[in-house]
């Protein structure tokens, strides 16, 4: 049984489809618990992150990694004993500042912490400052991701901080920032948490604070 | 050779809006620029967003902003069948070609350039991005479709630029910077070439840009026979030079947004210097920035950036 789980981190991590719905098939009709085929997904989920970060993959195999992760699960989910919000690790709240519209990087995020079993609030692009602080009093979120690609959203992404703030939620949340014109110090300079490289980091920033 | 057009707010009084919309006025902030700064050639505008615009695709307009597409005209590879290849002239492509004959008639120091999206970006403009990066695995035929429509048009488009007298093209193809080495091959370089093939002679370049992790795309970016290679800040040109043949020209990569945008004169200065010491070595190596250098940016930092050069080329 457990050569079949290994096979199935490594079917994932190989990127193989078809293979990854064999063995969640055959692991189901042996009597594996859904929770535990939903574990080892989940770590072949890291190895695909494992290989994004040594540059053995790429953006294309990120993706279909999540495809793969998220078609297993749509047999899994409805199986799982216990509800899907008990499993979650954490609730993140992601989205794109106001006044941007790009969406690659933060739905790549999504599908990454996801995968790794965060439950998301996807509150889409050009995102004002009081849907995040809405979203996190709603859903009690530990963490928000704020994407950008424009400076000039940095403007924006400093208001939603800011709003955390009024809202006295500040101190209940923990901000991330990340898109390809933040930086360590953009984000020291803002006043958020964390900044994020890449899709993979911020779901290390995610287990960080939601452990 | 800064990729700059934006910046040229400062010097023009014309808003980002009129510079993206009117050929007319972003020949008058490329002409101001010229002016000001001794750079090795001219560009029209870095706008990614023209080419898909003329397929139908929704664009977002900003007074802070380059423009940006925000609606696709393809959900998935589906709709790939039903796509209209448009004519060159389409959207605002004529605005473009108009300010590229604008900037020939009046600049003949230096080469003049036009500018045009890569068939893989232009791909991942007009559908989901998301659903681009599936199919290049689940369904390859369709992808090859699509970017046979891009090409056809990117082609025509240059086309367009060399019979107005330019002296050549930026193709601008950051997504091919998210593949790896053999998708970005098959995807990007082939068609890419077929540009570079149908445009490209003693008297037109091409010049292949893309800013992203392209350290070992560079073999393929060669392979484009493109006579020169544009590279972003995301790389070390330290690892880049050695791969470049020597028959090419290759251009790079000061940071647009930490450098340029946001740090001081005294860093830039820093920055080019350690940059062109680095590459002493290569002849062919241009000294540019590694993407478009956003709106905003303070004048000080570009002037900055080319007294540096000329210090170094101890110029007074």
């Amino acid at each position: 049984m457990s050569n079949d789980m290994n096979g199935l981190v490594k079917a994932l991590a190989d990127l193989d489809e078809g293979g990854v719905e064999t063995l969640v098939r055959e692991s189901l009709s042996q009597g594996m618990a859904p929770e535990a085929i939903i574990t080892e997904l989940s770590a072949g989920m890291a190895e695909v992150g494992e290989r994004f970060r040594q540059e053995e993959y790429f953006l294309t195999e990120l993706i279909y990694s999540g495809d793969i992760f998220k078609n297993a699960m749509t047999v899994l989910k409805p199986l799982c004993k216990t509800a899907a919000d008990a499993k979650t690790r954490g609730v993140v709240v992601m989205g794109t500042v106001q006044g941007d519209i790009h969406d690659l990087g933060k739905n790549i995020v999504v599908t990454l912490l996801e995968c790794a079993g965060f439950t998301v609030v996807d509150i889409g692009v050009d995102a004002p400052a009081q849907r995040f602080v809405e979203a996190v009093a709603q859903s009690q979120a530990v963490l928000v991701g704020m994407s950008m690609l424009l400076t000039t959203a940095f403007d924006a992404a400093r208001e939603t901080i800011a709003a955390f703030t009024q809202a006295n939620l500040r101190d209940k949340v923990k901000i991330m920032i990340g898109g390809s014109v933040t930086t360590d110090a953009v984000c020291q300079d803002m006043g958020a948490d964390f900044w994020g490289r890449d899709a993979t980091a911020a779901v290390d920033i995610a287990r960080e604070v939601c452990q | 050779m800064p990729i700059m057009t934006c910046p040229a707010s400062a010097l023009t009084g014309i808003g980002i809006i009129d510079m993206v919309t009117n050929g007319q006025a972003q020949f008058a902030c490329i002409e101001a620029f010229a002016k000001r700064y001794s750079s090795l050639a001219v560009h029209t505008g870095m706008d990614l967003s023209v080419e898909a615009e003329a397929f139908g695709c929704g664009v977002k307009f900003s007074a802070h902003e380059v423009p940006t597409v925000n609606q696709r005209v393809m959900a998935g590879a589906e709709d790939i069948d039903s796509l209209t290849v448009p004519a060159v002239g389409s959207g605002r492509t004529a605005e473009y070609l108009r300010a590229g004959r604008l900037v020939r008639q009046a600049i003949s120091d230096r080469p003049v350039l036009g500018g045009c999206i890569g068939p893989f970006s232009l791909a991942g403009r007009l559908m989901d991005t998301n659903a681009l990066m599936l199919a290049l695995i689940k369904h390859v035929p369709a992808v090859h479709a699509l970017l046979e429509k891009c090409t056809t048009f990117l082609i025509d488009y240059a086309k367009s630029f060399k019979a107005d007298g330019l002296d050549g093209i930026i193709v601008a193809e950051p997504m091919a910077g998210l593949l790896a080495p053999e998708r970005c091959e098959i995807f990007s370089s082939r068609y890419v070439a077929r540009l570079v093939d149908a445009v490209q002679d003693q008297g037109f370049s091409v010049i292949l840009h893309n800013c992203g992790r392209t350290t070992r795309l560079v073999g393929s970016m060669a392979g484009t026979g493109a006579r020169g290679l544009h590279f972003g800040n995301a790389v070390n040109m330290c690892d880049i030079a050695p791969q470049i043949p020597a028959d090419r020209l290759f251009l790079g990569n000061i940071d647009p947004v930490g450098i340029l945008r946001q740090a001081s004169p005294e860093d830039v200065a820093r920055s080019v210097t350690q940059l062109l010491e680095d590459m002493q070595a290569y002849p062919n190596f241009v000294l540019s920035t590694g993407c478009d250098i956003p709106p905003g940016t303070p004048l000080e930092n570009i002037d900055a950036f080319f007294q540096a050069l000329n210090r170094f080329n101890g110029i007074p």
